[in-house]
C-alpha cells in the first residue's frame, strides 16, 4: 500500500501512544486518596476486575484505532489492486512522465514541459471510469514508481502527480518502459487490457535513440498498448556549459601560477545556422569576478571554449565554489557550472629516504632522495612542506597529515608499512616509487603490488636501458598524459637532455593509458595508476632511480619541472573525484566521515554507508553547490552537483526516428491530444473517505462504550446512592422503631 | 470565631458547629448544652423500667406485682418481673480503628483552620452524649475506646464528675489498626457481671460472621446492644469522578481505579454488608442505627431515645 502523505500516516500510527502516554502521565500525578472502606472497594474490585480489565482495553483499542485510522486517511492511501474487488471490464493505466532536465525547457508562454506532461496526464486520468486503475512512473533517472500497483483512487494519484517535479537527472525512456513491463509481469493472472502511456517531448536529452529500445511491452496473454505523446516538432535553442576546468585542482593560497585560470566550454544545440553572442561570466564568492568572456557564435559553430582567469591572490585555505554561467535561455539547468577549487596553504610532501650521515663526495654519489628534496624545494618562498620519514618505520599518524609521498628506498619498506602505504593511498594520497639505487635485485615489488592493490608487476632486476647502447633518451613523441598537462609544449624541449642507463622496468601490466613517459626503445619509463573504486589516491612509477649513475635526469631542467607536476597533478587527481551528477545515489569518494549533503534549498540528504559505500537516502535531484556535513552537522566541504550536458541536449528527434524507435517495443500508437481534454478531478479518494467514516463511526462507539462503563453510573450518582433505596430494611427499621 | 447569627437549638449537635470547636472539652459542653436545651422538646423518661419476664406466682410473693390481665385471660396467677429498674448499666465501646479516621466534611474552625469532621469525632460525640444521658438518669456509665484491643477503658460509674473522665477518654484519636469487634466485645463481657447494656458505636468495616458471633455472646449473657453504625456520605455515595488510587486506612494497601465503573459493585457490597449487619441484630432483638456523619445528632439522639421510650411504655401498659 502507497500514501500520498507517508509522514501522516506514520503519524497517524505514532499517535497510537497518545492515549497511553496520557495514562502514564496522569497515573504519576495523581494524588492517593485516603479510605476507609477499602475493604469493600477491594471486594468489589476483585469480583469487577475481569470486567474492568476488558472495557479499558476495548476503550483502549478503540481509542488506538480511532488516531491510526485518522492517520492513515488524512495520508490517503493508494489500495493495490488485490485490495479491492475489480471488475472484468477494468483497464490498467501507465502513466510514464518524463521529469527529466530535458522536461525543464520553457515554451514562449513560460510553460515548461512537464507541465503540458502533467496535464496530459490529468487528462487521461479524468477521462477513465471508477473501476479503471492507475499507476505512475517518473522517468527520471533512477526510475521511480510513484504509484505502483495500480490503484483506483483516482484522486490520490492526481495528487501525486502534481506533487511530480521535474528532476536535473538525464530521463531514461527506456528503463522506465522495462519498470512498467515488470509490473505488468507480475500480475500476469489479470487478464484486464494495459495501457502504457509515455508522455515525454523526445528531445535527445530525453531519449538516446542510437541505443535500440530494450524494453519489450508485448506479453503474452496480455493485451498492452504503448501510447506515445507526439514528439517535439522543432529543436529548442539553447546554450549549454559543458564544462569547467581549471588548470590545478589544488591551487595554493596566494599563487600567481596558472591555478587560478579556468576553462569554460560552451555548446549550441538546436538552432545554430545563425550567429548569436552569449556572455560567459566567472564567479568565485569573496574573491572578485574577472571581465566577462563574450561568445561570438558563428554560423553553423556548436562548441565554443573560454578562459578566464580568477584572482587567487589574496585567497585563504579552504575550498573556493567558482561558478561559470551565462545568460537565462530556455533550459535554465544547464546555464551554469560549478567547480570546487581546493586552495591550500602548502603541500605536505614526505620523502621515504634513509638519510645518510656526512657530506656525499661528488654529484656522481648523490642519493636519490636528495635529488627529490632539491627538487620539491629549490629555492626560498616554496609553498611545499617537506618532511621526512624513515621507510623502514613508516609513522601512519604523519601519512594522515601528508598529500604525497615519494618513496626512494622501496627495499626498506616492512609488510606493515607496504599496509600503512595502501592505508594512505584509499585516503586519497599521492605514491611516487622509485627504485632505489642500491637495488639490483627488487624483492619488494610482489609485496608493493599486493599492498597497494596494483596490477603491475615488476621485473627482479635492473636491467641496463636500451640495448647494448650506454644510454638512452626518452623518446620524442610522449603520450598525452594528464599529469604533464601543463608542460604541453615544452616537454618536448625538456626531456632531450634527459639521458636513461638503468632501469628497473615494470615488466606486465601497464595499460597504455597509464604509460607517462616512454624510453625510445618504446618501454614505458614513468607510469601512473590512477585512483579508482575504494583507492581514492594514485601511484606513480619511476622506473629509474634518480641517481646519476641511472639517469640524467637529476641534473638536467625538467627534473624540478617534472617533480612539481607529478605532485601537484596527482594530488589534484583525487581531489577532482569529488563530483556528482543529479540523479545518482552512490557518492563515492567523499570526505572521511561525511554523513550528509546539504542542497542549495537547505534539503538534506543522508548519506548511508552501505558495505564500504557511501549510499545516498535519496538521489540527488538538482543541480548546485552540496556542503558535505559530518554527523555532528560541521562542514566537511562543498560538493558541485552538475547537469550532464547531454542530458539536456534539446535537439527535437522528430516523429519518424521516435516510431522506429517505440516500433520495438510491440502495438503502439499516438496519444490524441483532444482526445483527453477534460476539467481535473478534485474529489477526496474513496479509500480516505470510507477511511473517515469508520473513524466517525468509531468515535460514536467510543463515547457510547465510555458512558457506558464509566458515566452511565451518573443517573445512580444523582439519585443519591446507598441511602436511597438500597436499604430499605434500615428505613423500615427507622420508620417502625426496634427490630423485633 | 464565633458564628455570625445565634445558634438554634440544632446547631448545637450539628457537626458543622462541632467541628469548628477544637478542643473535646468544648464540644462535649456543646453536645450537653444541645441536649439540655433540646429536653423541652422530647420528653425523655430514661433506659431503665425494662420489663423482664412473667414468673408463676408462690406463695409469699407480693401481690402487688401481678399481671392481672394475664390472671383474666388465663385464671393464673404470674408475677411481671423488672431487671435493675432504677440503676441501669451503661458500657460504651467507641471504635477508634483507622477507618474511623475518615471524613469528607469540611469545617474552618474558630482559629481558621480547616478541620474535617471524621467518623470518629462523629462517634465520640455520639459517645459523650449517651453517657450524658445515662448519667442524668443516675445510671451508671462505662466507656470502652477499642480498635484491634481494648484502647482505653473507664469503669462504671454514676459519681458527679464522671463524665468528665468519660470526656476524658474520648479525647484521643483513632489508631490505624483494624477493628476487631468481636475480641474487644468479649473482653468487654469478661469486665461485667450485672446486666448491661452495650451500646457500640463503629463503622462495623469488620467480618459479620465476628459481629454476629459477638452479638450472640452479648445475648447469651443477658445483656442489651445497641448498634449505632457512622457512616461518612461519601463512604455511601461513592460519587467520585476521576480515576485515582486509593489507599486503605488499615494498612489494605493501595489500588489505582476508576471509580464510576466500580461504584455498582462497591454500593452492591456495601448494601450488602449493611443489611446482613441489620437482619442480625433485628435477629438478636438488638436495636441498630446507621448515622451519616453529616447529619446532626439532635434528631437521630431524640427519634432514637422517644422511639425506645415507647417501646417501654407499651410493654409496661
Amino acid at each position: 500500500m502507497n500514501f500520498v502523505h507517508a509522514g501522516l500516516a506514520i503519524a497517524g500510527l505514532a499517535a497510537v501512544a497518545i492515549p497511553i502516554i496520557i495514562h502514564l502521565l496522569f497515573r504519576q500525578r495523581r494524588r492517593p486518596i485516603e479510605w476507609g472502606a477499602m475493604r469493600f472497594l477491594l471486594e468489589a474490585y476483585r469480583r469487577s476486575r475481569h470486567r474492568m480489565r476488558l472495557e479499558q482495553w476495548l476503550l483502549l483499542a478503540v481509542r488506538c484505532l480511532i488516531l491510526a485510522l485518522l492517520g492513515l486517511a488524512l495520508a490517503r492511501p493508494l489500495l493495490s489492486d488485490s485490495a479491492l474487488p475489480i471488475g472484468p471490464g477494468s483497464r490498467v493505466v501507465y502513466l510514464i512522465i518524463d521529469n527529466g532536465v530535458a522536461s525543464t525547457v520553457t515554451d514562449a508562454a513560460g510553460t515548461t514541459a512537464l507541465q503540458r506532461h502533467r496535464q496530459s496526464a490529468t487528462a487521461i486520468i479524468n477521462t477513465l471510469t471508477a473501476s479503471d486503475r492507475v499507476a505512475l512512473v517518473s522517468a527520471a533517472r533512477p526510475i521511480e514508481a510513484l504509484v505502483d500497483p495500480p490503484a483506483v483512487d483516482h484522486a490520490a494519484v492526481l495528487a501525486r502527480l502534481g506533487e511530480m517535479a521535474a528532476v536535473h537527472a538525464p530521463a531514461d525512456l527506456d528503463a522506465a518502459l522495462n519498470r512498467v513491463r515488470e509490473s505488468i509481469t507480475l500480475r500476469q493472472d489479470d487478464p484486464s487490457p494495459a495501457f502504457v502511456y509515455l508522455l515525454s517531448d523526445f528531445l535527445s536529452g530525453s531519449a538516446d535513440l542510437t541505443r535500440p529500445l530494450s524494453a519489450r511491452l508485448a506479453i503474452e496473454g496480455r493485451p498492452v498498448t504503448l501510447i506515445a505523446s507526439t514528439p517535439a516538432a522543432e529543436s529548442v535553442r539553447n546554450v549549454q556549459v559543458t564544462s569547467i576546468d581549471s588548470m590545478r585542482r589544488v591551487a595554493l593560497a596566494g599563487a600567481t601560477d596558472l591555478s587560478g585560470q579556468f576553462t569554460v566550454r560552451l555548446r549550441r544545440v538546436g538552432e545554430t545556422s545563425d550567429e548569436a553572442v552569449t556572455v560567459v561570466r566567472l564567479s568565485a564568492e569573496p574573491l572578485a569576478a574577472p571581465p566577462p568572456a563574450t561568445v561570438r557564435w558563428s554560423r553553423g559553430q556548436s562548441e565554443a571554449t573560454v578562459d578566464l582567469r580568477l584572482d587567487l591572490r589574496g585567497v585563504e585555505a579552504g575550498e573556493v565554489v567558482v561558478t561559470a554561467s551565462i545568460d537565462r535561455d530556455a533550459l535554465a539547468a544547464d546555464n551554469a557550472r560549478f567547480n570546487v577549487l581546493e586552495v591550500r596553504e602548502a603541500l605536505r610532501v614526505a620523502v621515504l629516504d634513509r638519510r645518510e650521515f656526512g657530506r656525499p663526495g661528488d654529484l656522481a654519489s648523490y642519493p636519490s632522495g636528495s635529488w627529490f628534496r632539491r627538487a620539491l624545494d629549490p629555492g626560498t618562498g616554496s609553498q611545499i612542506s617537506l618532511m621526512d620519514l624513515d621507510p623502514a618505520s613508516i609513522d601512519r599518524a604523519a601519512m594522515r597529515r601528508l598529500q604525497a609521498a615519494i618513496l626512494t628506498r622501496p627495499d626498506l619498506v616492512t609488510d606493515e608499512g607496504w599496509g600503512v602505504l595502501g592505508e594512505f593511498l584509499d585516503a586519497g594520497g599521492l605514491l611516487w616509487i622509485a627504485p632505489s639505487e642500491r637495488d639490483q635485485v627488487a624483492t619488494w615489488t610482489d609485496l608493493a603490488a599486493s599492498r597497494l592493490g596494483l596490477d603491475w608487476r615488476w621485473a627482479r632486476e635492473a636491467v641496463a636501458a636500451g640495448e647494448g647502447e650506454t644510454d638512452v633518451a626518452l623518446a620524442d613523441d610522449q603520450p598525452t598524459s594528464e599529469l604533464l598537462a601543463l608542460l604541453g609544449s615544452e616537454l618536448g624541449e625538456l626531456i632531450k637532455p634527459v639521458r636513461v642507463a638503468r632501469v628497473l622496468p615494470v615488466a606486465e601490466g601497464v595499460e597504455p593509458s597509464q604509460v607517462v613517459l616512454r624510453l625510445s626503445d618504446g618501454s614505458p619509463w614513468m607510469v601512473w595508476s590512477p585512483g579508482g573504486g575504494t583507492r581514492r589516491g594514485s601511484v606513480v612509477y619511476l622506473a629509474s632511480a634518480v641517481h646519476l649513475e641511472w639517469t640524467s635526469l637529476p641534473a638536467k631542467p625538467f627534473m624540478v619541472a617534472l617533480v612539481h607536476e607529478v605532485v601537484r597533478q596527482g594530488i589534484g587527481h583525487a581531489y577532482q573525484q569529488r563530483s556528482l551528477a543529479p540523479g545518482e545515489a552512490l557518492a563515492a569518494a567523499l570526505p572521511f566521515g561525511a554523513a550528509t549533503l546539504r542542497a542549495p534549498g537547505g534539503e538534506a540528504i543522508t548519506i548511508l554507508d552501505r558495505d564500504g559505500a557511501a549510499r545516498l537516502d535519496r538521489p540527488i535531484a538538482e543541480a548546485g553547490v552540496y556542503d558535505v556535513l559530518d554527523e555532528r552537522g560541521a562542514a566537511l566541504g562543498r560538493l558541485g552537483v552538475n547537469v550532464e550536458p547531454d542530458a539536456a541536449r534539446t535537439e527535437a528527434l522528430g516523429a519518424a526516428q521516435v516510431r522506429d524507435w517505440l516500433a520495438t517495443s510491440g502495438a503502439w500508437r499516438w496519444l490524441d491530444e483532444s482526445a483527453t481534454a477534460l476539467a481535473e478531478q478534485t474529489t477526496w479518494g474513496e479509500v480516505s473517505l470510507a477511511l473517515l467514516l469508520a473513524v466517525l463511526a468509531l468515535t460514536l462507539l467510543e463515547t457510547i462504550l465510555a458512558r457506558r462503563f464509566s458515566h452511565g453510573l451518573r443517573r445512580e450518582l444523582e439519585g443519591g446512592g446507598l441511602d436511597a433505596d438500597r436499604l430499605a430494611l434500615t428505613s423500615t427499621i427507622a420508620a417502625g422503631g426496634r427490630a423485633t | 470565631m464565633p458564628p455570625a447569627t445565634p445558634l438554634q437549638t440544632d446547631d448545637y449537635l450539628a457537626p458543622a458547629t462541632l467541628a469548628r470547636l477544637g478542643a473535646f472539652e468544648l464540644r462535649a459542653r456543646m453536645i450537653v448544652e444541645g441536649i439540655r436545651s433540646g429536653m423541652h422538646a422530647s420528653p425523655y423518661y430514661g433506659f431503665s423500667v425494662e420489663f423482664a419476664q412473667h414468673r408463676q406466682y408462690v406463695q409469699g410473693d407480693d401481690i402487688r406485682h401481678l399481671d392481672w390481665k394475664v390472671f383474666g385471660r388465663s385464671d393464673k396467677l404470674y408475677l411481671k418481673q423488672y431487671e435493675q429498674e432504677t440503676n441501669l448499666d451503661v458500657v460504651l465501646l467507641v471504635d477508634s480503628s483507622g477507618s474511623m479516621r475518615f471524613g469528607t466534611l469540611n469545617a474552618t474552625g474558630e482559629d481558621a483552620t480547616k478541620r474535617i469532621w471524621r467518623k470518629f469525632d462523629h462517634a465520640t460525640a455520639l459517645g459523650a452524649a449517651m453517657a450524658f444521658l445515662a448519667l442524668q438518669q443516675q445510671d451508671r456509665v462505662g466507656m470502652i475506646v477499642y480498635a484491634d484491643a481494648v484502647r482505653a477503658l473507664v469503669n462504671r460509674s454514676s459519681a458527679g464528675g464522671h463524665w468528665r473522665q468519660i470526656i476524658s477518654a474520648l479525647n484521643t484519636h483513632p489508631v490505624e489498626a483494624p477493628t476487631n469487634i468481636a475480641r474487644c466485645v468479649d473482653q468487654a463481657l469478661g469486665k461485667v457481671t450485672n446486666r448491661v447494656l452495650f451500646v457500640i458505636i463503629s463503622d462495623f468495616f469488620d467480618d459479620p460472621e465476628q459481629i454476629r458471633s459477638a452479638m450472640a455472646r452479648v445475648r447469651h449473657r443477658g445483656h442489651d446492644l445497641i448498634l449505632f453504625q457512622v457512616l461518612d456520605r461519601q463512604e455511601m455515595r461513592f460519587d467520585f469522578r476521576t480515576p485515582a488510587p486509593f489507599e486503605g486506612m488499615e494498612e489494605e494497601g493501595r489500588l489505582n481505579l476508576d471509580p464510576r465503573s466500580l461504584r455498582q459493585a462497591y454500593l452492591d457490597i456495601l448494601g450488602e454488608h449493611c443489611r446482613t449487619l441489620e437482619k442480625t441484630a433485628r435477629g438478636f432483638h438488638f436495636d441498630y442505627q446507621r448515622i451519616d456523619s453529616h447529619d446532626s445528632l439532635g434528631p437521630v439522639l431524640s427519634h432514637f431515645l422517644a422511639r425506645r421510650m415507647a417501646q417501654g411504655q407499651r410493654r409496661r401498659g
